[in-house]
Parts: C-alpha cells; structure tokens; sequence
C-alpha cells in the first residue's frame, strides 16, 4: 500500500502531493497544521523542577506524584510550561537532536499522550 | 523571636522505634521556635521509649503509668508530676490516652494545667469503633466496617470479604487476605490491643493523611495534607510529600465542623484507583507522628497550639510550601547508664536544670 498523501488544500489548488508524517494527516512542510489539532495546557498543580545534572522532575501536587525527566523530557515539557505550540516545539528539537521535523513530531505525539494519560498535561479549553 | 514567660509543657507518646509516637516530633517543633522560657516535659510510660533519651529536646522525663491502669493513677502521678516540675500544658499525643486526659480536663485546670483536647464524647465519636456511625449521620464515605469481639464474627460474616484489613482498637493494622489469615491476625491483634478489633472493607487505592488543629470553637487553625511515598511492612508512612488537593482540604474542614473537634487531628483517606471517591478511614485523636512536616512546610502546628493555649493570638494559616519530603531516619542514641538508672529507680530525668525563678 503506497503511503498516503498530505490531506493540505493549496489556496484554489488541488491536494499538496507530499507524503504524511505517520499518525497525521499532513506532511512536514505543513507541520504547522499540527497546532490545531494538539492544543494543551499544563493545569497550575504540575510543578517541573529541573535539576542540576539537565535532568528533572514534575511533581503533581494534588496527587503528590513525582515523575522523573530525563534531559530530552525536560527540555520538552520545559516548552509545555510555557505554552508553545507544538509545531515550535517540534522544530526546536528536530534542530536540538538533528533529527527531521516528520521523526521529531512522531515522537512527541507519544510523550504527549503518554503526559495526558497521567494528568500532567490537559486538552486545552478555549474560554 | 520572643520570650514566654516561663511556661513547662508535658509532651507524652515518646516511643521513637520504627513506628514512632508523636511526642518527640511535637516537641521538636516548639523547641525549634527558639522561644526563650519554654521547657519540655517528656511523660512517658516505659523507660525503654527511645525518645525519653534525647537529651537534646527533652528537659525533664517523667514515668507516668500505662493508660490501661485508668484516671486515679494517672491523676494521682500527675499531681506529684506537677510539685515537681509546675506543669502548665499537656500535650496528650497517644490514641489511648485522650479520653483519660479529657476526663481528667477539669482537675487538671483547678491545677493551673491547660489541655487543648475535646469531651469525651467528642473523643468516643472519633474512635474507629464510631467511624462508621459518624460517617453514615454526615454522609461522607468510609468503608464498611464491623466491630469484632470474637472471631466467630469475622467466621460468619458476609458483609466484609476479602481483602479486608483488621485493626487493633487504638493502633495496629493488617491486610487480610483469608479467612485463616484473619484467624491468626485476629489472634495476634487481640494479645497486644485487646478486645474489639475492627474490620474493614480493603479499599485498593492512594493514602492520604492530614495534619489538623482546631481552636475552642472549631475553628480549623491550621491544616497541612500529605502523600505517604514509602511505607514500613505494617503500612506506616517512612516518608511523604506535602500535597494541595483541594477535596482534601475542603473534606478535612467539614469533617472537622462536624465533629465539632478542639486541638490536634490527624486524618487517614484513602482514593480509590477505580472511581477517585475519597474514603475516610481513620480519626486520629491526636497530631501525627510526622506532623514535623507540617512543620517544615510552613504551619507549627504544636506551638500554634501552644500559643491558644497561653492565650495568645494565632492568625489561621491558610498556606503551605507544596513538595515538602520528610523521611525518616532511625539511628542509634547514646545515653548513659545514669540516665536509664534515674528513669528506672526514681521514675524520673533532669536534662537541664531549671534556670533561677522558673517555677
């Protein structure tokens, strides 16, 4: 089965014929489609604490759970903290870790579900 | 830091072995308040309790006698306790002893000696025999739970089930799995707290426990919860966290109205994994023997206590530093041979001399 084909309308133009990134259904040069899709926020009870070796933690204060971050984990939920959109931070460390936008964005997608299934992250409610 | 005129504080529950009374985190705490004009009284009731050797907190220890021989004796100790070393506060801190002292509250107060602790009944409906009945008339969840004086009790019920957790009437806990398991557990409880045991639904799940003052008049003065991270082999926290769940919080204060409490509190919940419903499942009638965390987060709960008690203002906390860890240490003191000799044949220990004028 031939890979699929970004799903991105080019303005009164047929479908980009670019091949998807896996789990989405847009390419890398459209990555930023990818904002929309995964909005998040980090609730006020999480607190990250980075330690002195690039490591870290984030402790969740309503349920006292500690989770321990290795260098690359803190580097990315350090951004969540600030609220960035997942598209910077996939370029910030597709640029960090040399790896390409497509792999980079894969890869977050499973630390991101695996933060919203223990809390650490929340979908994000437009007010 | 200021000076409070002369004011000798009884601390009791110094056991520190690896399930340690409260008595010398309590006394840890107003020690370190740096007041000048404070000494700490230990009263103790075996002359083994770790804690009565620690020169560096206690003052003076006294042997008072087991709550099991009752008030007259206790009474009659106290009182000689008192031409000694001029009590002016106890801190009752063991389970067993609260209802002594709050039969003994008027007594003690024609003897200048000021208790920060409820009536009797307000202390019989904290007991774990009364946990089920408290929490059915205010409606918060425990689970279910049955008196035990016999084991045919256990034998024949259908109620409980296993996994289930048997508990000896003022301190002890364990998980039973089976019936045969219950059979020995139900023996082994029965010898050292003797009868009723109670037994309890197990609910699998996370342990919260909550560190309580309240005033005269109910008022929470402060309250610090905690996550247990580590546990001992009979399920006693070694080490915990301090968390700001807010159901917590907003639970500890209707529980708290409700049993219309005054003085120190401890409070155990447990979340169940499947539905988040927090369950109560033990009153503690006394601070808890971590309740130097509480400390260390910001609320000095047994000198706020302390303080209402020598009639000062205390301002309520209404924080805490979250992520604070305790964990707890055991480790070998040195005390002499004089010192256990003094303890075993005059019932009694002076640390520090009292200064000139402190009567």
């Amino acid at each position: 089965m031939g890979k699929r084909r970004c799903s991105v309308v080019k303005k009164g133009k047929q479908h980009c014929r670019n091949s998807v990134i896996e789990g989405f259904t847009f390419c890398e040069s459209h990555i930023s489609k990818a904002d929309s899709l995964i909005k998040y926020r980090v609730p006020d009870h999480i607190v990250l604490e980075p330690s002195d070796n690039g490591q870290g933690f984030i402790f969740d204060s309503n349920l006292g759970h500690i989770y321990f971050l290795n260098s690359t984990g803190l580097y990315i939920y350090s951004m969540m903290k600030e609220n960035k959109l997942i598209s910077v931070i996939t370029k910030s460390v597709s640029r960090r870790y040399g790896t390409g936008p497509a792999k980079s964005l894969s890869d977050l997608r499973k630390f991101y579900e695996n933060l919203m299934d223990m809390g650490l992250i929340v979908p994000y409610e437009e007010t | 830091m200021y000076h409070m005129k002369k004011l000798n504080i009884a601390v009791t529950a110094l056991n520190a072995n690896n399930n340690p009374g409260p008595g010398l985190s309590i006394s840890r705490a107003i020690k370190e308040s740096h007041i000048t004009g404070i000494r700490i009284i230990g009263l103790t009731y075996d002359i083994l309790s770790a804690g009565a050797y620690d020169d560096s907190i206690l003052d003076e220890v006294y042997i008072v006698p087991y709550p099991s021989e009752g008030e007259a004796p206790l009474l009659s100790r106290l009182i000689e306790i008192n031409k000694l070393a001029k009590l002016h506060i106890i801190i009752p801190s063991l389970d067993a002893e609260v209802m002594l002292y709050s039969s003994l509250k008027s007594s003690l107060e024609k003897m200048g000696i000021k208790m920060l602790i409820p009536d009797r009944m307000k202390v019989k409906n904290s007991s774990k025999q009364m946990l089920m009945n408290f929490c059915k008339e205010h409606n918060f969840n425990t689970p279910q739970t049955k008196i035990i004086y016999e084991f045919n009790d256990i034998q024949h019920d259908k109620t409980i089930g296993y996994p289930s957790v048997l508990k000896g009437s003022f301190a002890d806990a364990r998980k039973v799995n089976s019936v045969e398991e219950a059979r020995v557990f139900f023996g082994r409880l029965a010898k050292e707290w003797g009868l009723p045991l109670v037994w309890q639904q197990f609910i699998p799940g996370e342990e919260y426990d909550v560190a309580v003052l309240a005033d005269e008049k109910s008022n929470v003065v402060g309250k610090v919860p905690m996550k247990k991270i580590a546990l001992t082999e009979k399920g006693k926290g070694c080490a915990g966290i301090t968390i700001g769940d807010k159901s917590i919080l907003s639970l500890t204060d209707k529980i708290i109205k409700a049993l219309e409490w005054v003085g120190p509190l401890e409070l155990e919940f447990i979340k169940e994994l499947s539905s988040g419903k927090m369950y109560l499942l033990e009153i503690n009638s006394r601070f808890p023997a971590w309740v130097y965390l509480a400390v260390a987060a910001g609320q000095n709960l047994p000198l706020a206590a302390v303080k209402l008690l020598s009639g000062k203002k205390v301002t309520p906390f209404h924080s805490y530093k979250l992520g604070t860890i305790f964990v707890r240490t055991i480790e070998e003191h040195i005390c002499s041979f004089e010192a256990l000799g003094n303890l075993t044949t005059r019932g009694s220990l002076i640390y520090h001399n009292k200064k000139k004028g402190n009567s």
